[in-house]
């Protein structure tokens, strides 16, 4: 009763534009004022607890790396580089457009950050090439999802405060599933532009010497990320730091593309977006520790044992809840929620638990893109002025693909496992 | 990872999510806020980086540097919690009706904005417990008194409280007079 109680009113504050932060902390104060279970005081205290953390401190470290490298121009760079690279095939910008967001997704960690930074340049540097333009939005917020698979991870860093996972196992993890969906993406790509004139070649732009070395310094960043994390060198934290030193480093001195004045408004950019985030891991906190003393996740791991009987009938189940909650919720209060409840039953299935957060986060990634609640196809929606139907339409094929990326994912563990345990991070 | 999104407004009714204190007050409090966001978020690389340099060049790390930082990122949350509603930059759905004009919009929308300011009450009421409780506690590395520290709650619940009841308070006005619907 309680519990649909509490259901009823997160769908009523979500639908009434209520901050989902405080729309989750309306809820678990309400229930645990219903069941009796904690006061003001300790509310205070797990909403304190929750963001009091070590690990989440990569957060806005990685969310203003992200924002000094956008606005110190890196995504024109990249493009420029994408397209030296891929744009002389048929299709060439749609390539670009992939091969532009694996690289961003190598020093970014949020698809919603991507598919507003590279939406913004390449839907109307596609459209001006004759694509298109809910074919450039729907691929754009499509290759974006490979932001958070692809480290440095925002989503893995809040998913491993639950999960005691470690993040280095997991950015590795991330890597292959990440260039697995770059590789279908791009294959589909090729088959849908098939119609398109190939391009001929522009004078003017800078060589490709100038394209690649200009690029280097960017393509350099991830490898302090993996590099650094890898073998516990640095940890998650202390890779976000050194990664903000290095693109404070490249903008403010290499590329004299950002003044200390800009710095102050990055600054201020960034900790805004933090606290966003941040109340919401806070509030969902509050919210799975209320569900966890109702003892919810033990009920659904029996529950998950008694209607899927082996790994793979679970792990279809497990996809298609996921599909759907991300399609409603947002990706952290989806993780930070329904994770606790879901990774005891895939543990007790056999599924390896780095395993299972890789295809947990590519499926709420997928929701991002989903109506009717999918946060990036409204982001993509408005830098692109199309409607969120004219995009949806258009996102079908990709639907698809992804799924398809998504099954491999989910039924190939190895994508995810090899390379954690080649750099030791997992037996 | 999403953030929130605002564009699409119709031009006589702003989005509802962006509630900002006025007059010289709000100002004043907009700019120590955003001073201390930006400040903040500076220490917090500062000494974060500083860490590593001691930690792996000079093999001698500091026992404070985490602590703060943590300390300091739970600040900037808060605090960022209360320009987020200013700036409407909360994460949030932003569906037709949470900019619709009907008396029936608008009543959902002060429901929704009441409950919300129930729990940063709420929340404000508990930190504020907190922090008379914990006040002669220190904290593990900075000897700081954790009352000191668990003050930032009711502060900036105190903070996001006036927003919410500003957006309030225009809610209730555009309810009373449907002519000047979204004026502020």
């Amino acid at each position: 009763m309680t519990a649909l109680f509490l259901a009823f009113l997160l769908a009523f504050l979500f639908a009434a534009g209520a901050p989902i932060a405080f729309a989750v902390g309306v809820a678990a104060a309400a229930g645990l004022l219903m069941t009796g279970l904690g006061n003001a005081t300790v509310a205070a205290q797990r909403i304190f607890a929750g963001m009091n953390s070590y690990p989440l401190l990569a957060l806005p470290l990685f969310i203003l790396a992200g924002n000094v490298l956008v606005r110190g121009g890196i995504i024109e760079r990249l493009v420029i580089f994408a397209d030296l690279v891929v744009g002389r095939i048929r299709g060439g910008l749609a390539q670009v457009n992939v091969l532009a967001n694996l690289m961003m997704a190598g020093v970014s960690g949020s698809a919603t950050a991507d598919t507003a930074a590279l939406g913004a340049v390449m839907v109307p540097t596609m459209r001006e090439r004759g694509y298109r333009v809910d074919f450039a939005a729907a691929l754009t917020t499509s290759a974006a999802i490979m932001a958070p698979i692809m480290p440095p991870s925002l989503v893995m860093v809040i998913y491993a405060i639950p999960t005691k996972l470690s993040i280095g196992a997991m950015f590795m993890a991330g890597i292959v599933p990440a260039l697995l969906i770059a590789l279908c993406l791009m294959a589909y790509v090729r088959w849908a532009c098939r119609d398109m004139p190939l391009r001929v070649p522009e004078p003017g732009g800078p060589g490709a010497l100038r394209a690649t070395i200009d690029a280097v310094p960017v393509l350099l960043a991830p490898l302090i990320v993996v590099g650094g994390v890898r073998g516990g060198l640095f940890t998650a934290t202390e890779a976000a730091a050194v990664l903000v030193g290095y693109t404070l480093l490249v903008t403010m001195v290499l590329y004299r593309s950002i003044r200390l004045k800009e710095l102050a408004e990055i600054l201020h950019e960034s900790a805004v977006t933090t606290a966003t985030v941040m109340l919401v891991v806070a509030t969902s906190s509050l919210f799975a520790w209320f569900l966890a003393i109702e003892n919810v996740p033990n009920a659904a791991r029996d529950l998950f044992m008694a209607i899927a009987d082996n790994k793979i009938v679970f792990l279809l189940i497990v996809n298609v809840f996921l599909l759907v909650v991300g399609s409603f919720v947002d990706t952290v209060p989806a993780i930070l929620i329904f994770v606790p409840i879901l990774q005891p039953a895939a543990v007790q299935f056999g599924v390896d638990p780095i395993h299972f957060s890789i295809v947990v986060i590519v499926n709420l990634m997928i929701g991002l893109n989903t109506p009717p609640i999918g946060t990036n196809l409204f982001v993509i929606a408005t830098v692109s002025k199309q409607s969120v139907g004219a995009v949806t339409r258009a996102l079908l094929p990709f639907y698809a693909v992804k799924l398809v990326a998504l099954a491999l994912i989910t039924y190939l563990p190895i994508l995810s496992l090899w390379l954690p345990r080649l750099a030791g991070l997992m037996r | 990872m999403s953030e929130p999104r605002s564009a699409g407004a119709p031009a006589d009714l702003e989005s509802a999510g962006r509630l900002v204190l006025p007059g010289g007050g709000g100002r004043a409090v907009r700019r120590a806020v955003d001073a201390a966001l930006i400040l903040g978020l500076g220490v917090i690389v500062v000494v974060l980086i500083a860490q590593v340099i001691m930690r792996y060049v000079f093999h001698a790390a500091l026992p404070w540097p985490e602590e703060l930082a943590q300390f300091l990122l739970v600040a900037i949350s808060l605090l960022g919690g209360f320009r987020a509603f200013e700036l409407d930059r909360h994460i949030r759905l932003d569906l037709p009706l949470n900019r619709s004009p009907h008396p029936l919009a608008i009543a959902v929308r002060l429901a929704a904005l009441l409950l919300t300011a129930g729990f940063v009450a709420y929340a404000g009421w508990g930190g504020l417990r907190l922090a008379a409780a914990t006040w002669n506690q220190p904290s593990t590395a900075l000897r700081l008194p954790m009352g000191m520290v668990y003050l930032i709650v009711p502060l900036s619940c105190l903070a996001m409280l006036a927003a919410l009841a500003w957006g309030l308070a225009q809610e209730i006005a555009r309810l009373r007079s449907p002519t000047r619907k979204g004026s502020r």
